[in-house]
């Protein structure tokens, strides 16, 4: 249980929800425990790969819709109309 | 143009495929048509404008105004992904006020971390799901019990810390793996 405490510490730390005394605190274990600062790390690391992702499946998200439209025999129109705007040299 | 239907939100996903839809035919012509203009070609339209709602998608966690006109939002940040990717002059694109506050994330431009994400996206498939609704889609601890079928949105906030230290662990352990051959 003593690792969840620190998780859900790291969490705070890194989404800078502490307040300034308890970061004050925080950061000065960190100088000391090589081994939590080697945790936030890594948690921040996790952070960012929750963003990319995120960002890649809402990639492919769009990238359906794109399919779609641009497939879709009822938007003729829509796609001569965008394609026609690279023709012209 | 005509008016985006304002009702829809785009933090469900159904909602959003239609709001996406309805950017995608009211708003894709006029990025298609400043990329155009400035030599850009169909793929580099296409790629803007993705990037574009995928960045008006992040924002709509704290910023109100993407709801006002998700339109101009779009080309708004479609222009300054243009001005960021192609080096282009600020001046010359001619942004109006409403344009110059919008900020896109520094971040967005940068290479992802390709391969850690590709393997936990293999090896911790359900706990990168919920991890996402957290921290990616800022979703509320109610819409996540819901979605993810949680008895209690405690029950759901525990699962977050077991995932975050299961994820963790398999980052360790890869980190300390690939220091060997630096």
């Amino acid at each position: 249980m003593k690792t969840l405490r620190e998780t859900k510490e790291i969490d705070r730390y890194l989404l800078g929800k502490m307040s300034i005394p308890s970061r004050l605190l925080f950061e000065a274990r960190l100088l000391i425990d090589p081994t939590l600062k080697l945790r936030v790390e890594w948690q921040q690391r996790l952070y960012s790969i929750l963003k990319s992702s995120g960002r890649r499946q809402m990639k492919s998200e769009v990238a359906r819709i794109h399919y779609q439209l641009f497939s879709d025999p009822d938007k003729h129109e829509f796609q001569t109309n965008v394609f026609r705007l690279f023709s012209k040299k | 143009m005509t008016e985006i239907q304002n009702s829809l939100d785009i933090k469900i996903p159904e909602e959003r495929v239609l709001l996406f839809a309805q950017l995608y035919e009211e708003v894709f012509p006029h990025v298609a048509k400043f990329v155009a203009n400035r030599g850009g070609t169909f793929d580099d339209a296409k790629d803007i404008f993705h990037d574009a709602l995928v960045i008006l998608y992040e924002k709509s966690s704290n910023e109100n105004l993407i709801y006002e006109s998700p339109e101009r939002y779009v080309i708004g940040i479609a222009k300054h992904l243009w001005i960021r990717k192609f080096k282009d002059d600020r001046k010359k694109v001619g942004l109006d006020e409403m344009e110059k506050t919008i900020t896109i994330p520094e971040d967005y431009l940068e290479g992802e971390e390709s391969r850690l994400t590709s393997l936990l996206e293999l090896t911790g498939r359900k706990c990168l799901q919920l991890l996402r609704a957290f921290y990616y889609d800022s979703l509320s601890l109610e819409q996540i019990k819901t979605t993810f079928v949680f008895s209690t949105t405690h029950s759901a906030s525990a699962q977050k810390f077991k995932c975050i230290e299961k994820m963790r662990n398999i980052i360790q352990e890869k980190s300390m793996g690939y220091e060997d051959f630096t």
